[in-house]
Order: C-alpha cells, then sequence, then structure tokens
C-alpha cells in the first residue's frame, strides 16, 4: 500500500496542529465534567487513596438514588425542585414582562416613548451590588424573606431583555401588523395575536438564557431563603462546605445540580448560540 | 452607554398616536415599569438614605437617626475594605486581560477549522451550563484539593512534586480562582468573538491575499480592527463581572477566608457588603460601602470609556 501520495493531498502539518490543539482543549475543558461523575460514582475510600484510579469498575450506581432521596446532609430534591419552580416562574414572567414592554417601545405609537426607553436603560446602569442590600431591605419590609416570591419576584423585571426585544421588534415587518390594524386589531391584540406568535425564536434564546441565569443564581436565593425548606439546588449543594458529607455524596449532587441544564444546554443549544449572537450584536 | 435612536426617521410610516395606543402602550409597558420602579428605583432611594443613617439592626427610615457621613467615613477607614478593594482590583486584572486573549484565540481556533467546527464548539461553551456554586465545588474538592489525591497534585506527583495546599495558600489560591472563571466564562466570550468573526467580510481577506498579506498581517490589519466592537462589549462585561464576583470566592475560599485576608486573596467587595450588611446587620455602613464601591466601578467605567473612545459604535 504506498498509493497514498498519489490518492489524496498530505494533511498540512498546521492543520494536525491545529485540531491536536482544539483536541487538547476541548479535553481540558470537558475533563471537570468527567472527573464529577467520576468522583461521584466512585467510593471515598478510593478517591482519597493513593492509587490513582481512572473510573470505577463498577462504578457505584447507588449513590445516584442515594444522593437524591436518602442524604443526612443536605435534601437537594427538594433543592432541585426549587430550583425548577423559580426558574420556570422567572423565565415565563421575565420574558414575558419584556416583550411586551420591547414591543410597546418598538411599535406602539406613544409621545414620550423615549423617557419611558431612557428610563428603563438607566435602571441598567445601577450595579446590582447597590441594589442588593437595599431590595433585601425591601423585601424584608414586605415581609417577603424566607418565601418563593421574595426569592422570584424581585428578580423578574430585566431592562436588557426587554431593550433586546425592543431591538428585535424595530425590525419586525410592519405590514404584517398594519393588516391587523385594518382588520380592527387593539395594539394590545396586535401584540398577543401578530408579534408574539411570529417571535418563537427570540422568545425562546432569550427564554433559555434567562432559564440558566435563574437555575446558576446564588447570592439573592442564599439572601432571601435563608429557611432550608426554600434552598434552591446551589444553595443546596453549597452547603455541603458545612457539612461532613462524603467526597462521594458531594459530587453526586454537583452531578444532579448541573445535568438539568446540559440537558437544556444540548436541546437548545442552536437557540442560546442565537441568543448570545444576538445578545453581542445588539448589546 | 447604547445609543438611543428612536426611529424618527421612520415616524412619516409610523401610525399616529391615539387615547387607545396610549392605554396599550402604559398596559404593556406596565408590568416592567412598575417591577422596575419598586425592585431597583425605591431600594436605590432607600439604600441611599439609609446610608446617612446609623441603620444598625433597623431598616426603616428615621431622621433622628442621621448621622451623615458617618458610615462613608467608617467604610472608608476600615482596612478590610480597602482589602476588599484590592482583592477585587487583583482578581479583575488577572482575569479580564486572560479572558479577552483567550477567548479571542478559542474564537480564531474553532472558526479556522470546518470539520467538527460544532463539536468544539459545543465542548468548549459547555461550562457555561455549570453554576459558580459547583464550579468552586469541583475547583475545590477535586481539581485542586490541598491533599495529595486532588487532580493537580495527582499532575504534580507525576514529576516528583509535593502537593500544594491549593486553596489555602496566597499564590496559589488565585490559580484556583482564576482558571475557574475562565473555565465558567471562556465560552461565552468566544462565542461572542466567533459571531464577531462571522461578520468580516469575506473579500477583506480575499483582497489582503491578493495584495501578497500573510495572515499574521491580515489578522492585525483586518480581523483585529473590526472586533473592536466586539472586544469594548466583552471588556465591559467582563470588568463588571469580576469586580462584582461573589459566588466562587464564597465557595472556594469557605471558611478558610479570615486566615487570608492578610495574604491579598481575601473577600472581594461584594462579600465585604454581605458581610457588612447581614453578618452585623449593619444596613447603613453596608449601604454606604455599597454606594462606594458602585462609584469606584462607575468611575471605572468612565476611564475605560475615555481609554476605548465608546461610542463610535455604530448600532442597529
Amino acid at each position: 500500500m504506498r498509493a497514498w501520495p498519489v490518492k489524496r493531498k498530505p494533511i498540512p502539518p498546521g492543520r494536525v496542529a491545529l485540531y491536536a490543539a482544539l483536541i487538547l482543549l476541548a479535553f481540558l475543558f470537558l475533563f471537570p465534567f468527567f472527573l464529577t461523575v467520576r468522583n461521584g460514582l466512585m467510593a471515598d475510600r478510593d478517591i482519597i487513596g493513593d492509587q490513582f484510579i481512572l473510573f470505577p469498575l463498577p462504578p457505584h450506581w447507588e449513590y445516584l438514588p442515594q444522593t437524591l432521596f436518602d442524604s443526612r446532609d443536605v435534601n437537594i430534591l427538594l433543592g432541585l425542585r426549587n430550583s425548577a419552580v423559580v426558574a420556570a416562574l422567572q423565565t415565563f414572567f421575565g420574558v414575558l414582562f419584556a416583550s411586551m414592554a420591547g414591543y410597546a417601545l418598538a411599535r406602539v405609537p406613544f409621545r414620550g416613548k423615549s423617557l419611558v426607553l431612557g428610563f428603563i436603560l438607566a435602571t441598567m446602569l445601577v450595579p446590582g451590588i447597590v441594589l442588593f442590600i437595599p431590595k433585601f431591605v425591601l423585601v424584608a419590609k414586605l415581609g417577603w424573606v424566607n418565601t418563593l416570591q421574595g426569592i422570584v419576584v424581585p428578580e423578574m423585571f430585566s431592562a436588557f431583555n426587554a431593550f433586546m426585544f425592543r431591538q428585535y421588534y424595530l425590525d419586525f415587518p410592519r405590514d404584517m401588523e398594519e393588516a391587523g390594524r385594518v382588520d380592527g386589531l387593539s395594539w394590545t391584540g396586535v401584540y398577543r395575536q401578530l408579534a408574539l406568535p411570529n417571535s418563537k425564536g427570540i422568545l425562546t434564546a432569550l427564554g433559555v438564557l434567562t432559564f440558566i441565569s435563574s437555575w446558576n443564581s446564588f447570592l439573592w436565593p442564599l439572601t432571601v431563603g435563608q429557611n432550608e425548606k426554600l434552598w434552591t439546588v446551589q444553595v443546596a449543594v453549597s452547603a455541603y462546605n458545612n457539612t461532613n458529607a462524603s467526597y462521594h455524596e458531594i459530587f453526586m449532587s454537583s452531578v444532579i445540580a448541573v445535568v438539568p441544564l446540559v440537558v437544556v444546554f444540548l436541546l437548545f443549544q442552536r437557540w442560546i448560540i442565537e441568543g448570545v449572537k444576538f445578545t453581542g450584536s445588539k448589546g | 452607554m447604547r445609543s438611543l435612536n428612536l426611529p424618527t426617521s421612520r415616524s412619516q410610516r409610523a401610525p399616529r398616536p391615539d387615547r387607545s395606543a396610549t392605554w396599550a402602550f402604559w398596559g404593556l409597558v406596565g408590568p416592567l415599569v412598575m417591577g422596575l420602579i419598586v425592585f431597583t428605583i425605591v431600594p436605590l432611594v432607600w439604600g441611599f438614605a439609609l446610608s446617612f443613617q446609623n441603620a444598625r439592626g433597623t431598616i426603616e427610615f428615621d431622621v433622628s437617626r442621621w448621622v451623615g457621613l458617618d458610615n462613608f467615613r467608617r467604610t472608608l477607614a476600615d482596612p478590610a475594605f480597602r482589602e476588599s478593594l484590592i482583592t477585587g482590583a487583583l482578581y479583575a486584572a488577572l482575569v479580564v486581560p486572560l479572558t479577552l486573549v483567550f477567548g479571542l484565540a478559542l474564537a480564531l481556533l474553532v472558526n479556522s477549522v470546518r470539520r467538527g467546527q460544532a463539536f468544539f464548539r459545543t465542548a468548549l461553551f459547555m461550562p457555561t451550563a455549570v453554576s459558580f456554586v459547583v464550579g468552586a465545588l469541583i475547583w475545590k474538592i477535586g481539581l485542586f484539593n490541598g491533599l495529595s489525591f486532588g487532580i493537580a497534585n495527582t499532575v504534580l506527583g507525576l514529576f516528583g512534586w509535593d502537593p500544594i495546599v491549593w486553596t489555602l495558600t496566597s499564590p496559589w489560591v488565585w490559580v484556583v480562582l482564576v482558571s475557574l472563571r475562565l473555565w465558567l466564562t471562556l465560552g461565552f466570550n468566544m462565542l461572542i468573538f466567533l459571531a464577531g468573526l462571522k461578520e468580516v467580510p469575506a473579500q477583506l481577506y480575499e483582497a489582503a491575499r491578493i495584495d501578497g498579506a500573510s495572515s499574521w498581517q491580515s489578522f492585525w490589519g483586518i480581523t483585529f480592527p473590526l472586533l473592536r466592537n466586539t472586544s469594548i462589549f466583552l471588556l465591559f462585561v467582563n470588568v463588571i463581572g469580576a469586580l462584582q464576583a461573589f459566588d466562587e470566592f464564597y465557595n472556594v475560599l469557605g471558611s478558610g477566608v479570615s486566615s487570608l485576608s492578610s495574604s491579598l486573596a481575601g473577600r472581594p467587595p461584594i462579600w465585604y457588603i454581605y458581610d457588612t450588611g447581614f453578618a452585623t446587620a449593619d444596613y447603613g455602613r453596608g449601604s454606604a460601602s455599597a454606594f462606594l464601591l458602585a462609584g469606584i466601578i462607575l468611575l471605572a467605567t468612565l476611564l475605560q470609556v475615555r481609554l476605548f473612545g465608546l461610542g463610535q459604535r455604530q448600532n442597529d
């Protein structure tokens, strides 16, 4: 078999180096995922043992139900449920309010519109840290400390998303809404029946991004939801810092906290990429 | 920060405002604007007022507790506050340049291959799915465990080096914190750079190639200047993110933080605010330090605007 020089062009060495670099990088970026799963399925004595074990064989699958259902230290299942509720509510209402406002700002005729837009953009300039303590103070005043609404509601209004929707609706075809107006639809009717159904792409994109940041947020749920019953999955995982939980349990609960988002990532990858790009180009 | 170019040029075509449109406008904008007033403006004003009064253990407005600039003065005099500023500044100074350089490098690498591009992009973006909390635990207990079974120490062991107590010794804890943030945020930065790269017209490279430019020259002559806006956007995002970092410090350092504060890797600014505001329930001092910090961030932002000349940006 000496035919190779004739049959195909040799791969230039630059390409080989390029792919080698990419494969190495992909390995480095994915390794922590592997490590988490490995440690989650491995007995503690093997994790801390002198002999490095690449992967436990057979894996301790029983650690998954143990961590989920009868952990002594942290109730991770409840954390999952709380996170799901918080993230779902914040995503649904956050995106809904932002798209409503974005549409009005882009399309509904109103004289003071630029003032309202200016107000919304100005709130974006307020750094989160300035608001952190007074927002807690307000929530305390409302009697919302240690309540679900205390975790959810204050984080539900995104000026940034509203601005993104406005940028999107500026390019929305005018003919369509004019036809709707001629057919006797009110402005809210046009929004509900024409604009909203025709913006599934951006709704999904910003919705997924909102869901991710909501699922992963930590400081606010830590501060407001001090009661163990309200711990989100991030607060629950963080609470392992103060326990003598076994290593495999900590890693298994990390796996449990990450898997839902990995699934979201793989399912909505196209939308996430679109959303990030849109953010980058319009931001 | 962004141009407010309302479509005045299009107003000839735009429908005229009328009463029903006004109702619709407020109906649609209402929930968001109300939310922003209640959860941004009210806390802003309230916090500002609290910062001028003795608000230890109370959240109520009370003119009789007025202390003037006392909270600000005491915060500025607190060595822990200054330490937290140094920690924050150092962290940003390490994280931001590395993120921008590596983010661009990753984007260029991924952009230069066709086969497998989607796989590499996904692999490098995947860590964005992980929270700082979980990332911190993986880093602290798995990768950078101070005992010999931590992965970093296992690798060092291959070269016959002694294990390092990563999270409890000063220069090393920065390796842990910075590499963690890089792992979590590089994917996002890469994706934004990739989007910027795709917008560079291919003809430009073609023309440069015909003129005999090397790929090195066309990078500095074409790609780099055209990525200017993208880079500025990411610069802002990363500086603000790094200065407001909390989760990774809190979860990596944990209770070890007090022994570290003398060696520069102490609490970052938000943690300081969290501690003064909640641990001691001194909402006046907490608010004052928050406003001081916001002022500093604002100054840093204005400085960046001056340095990088924002506003030349073409919007829409």
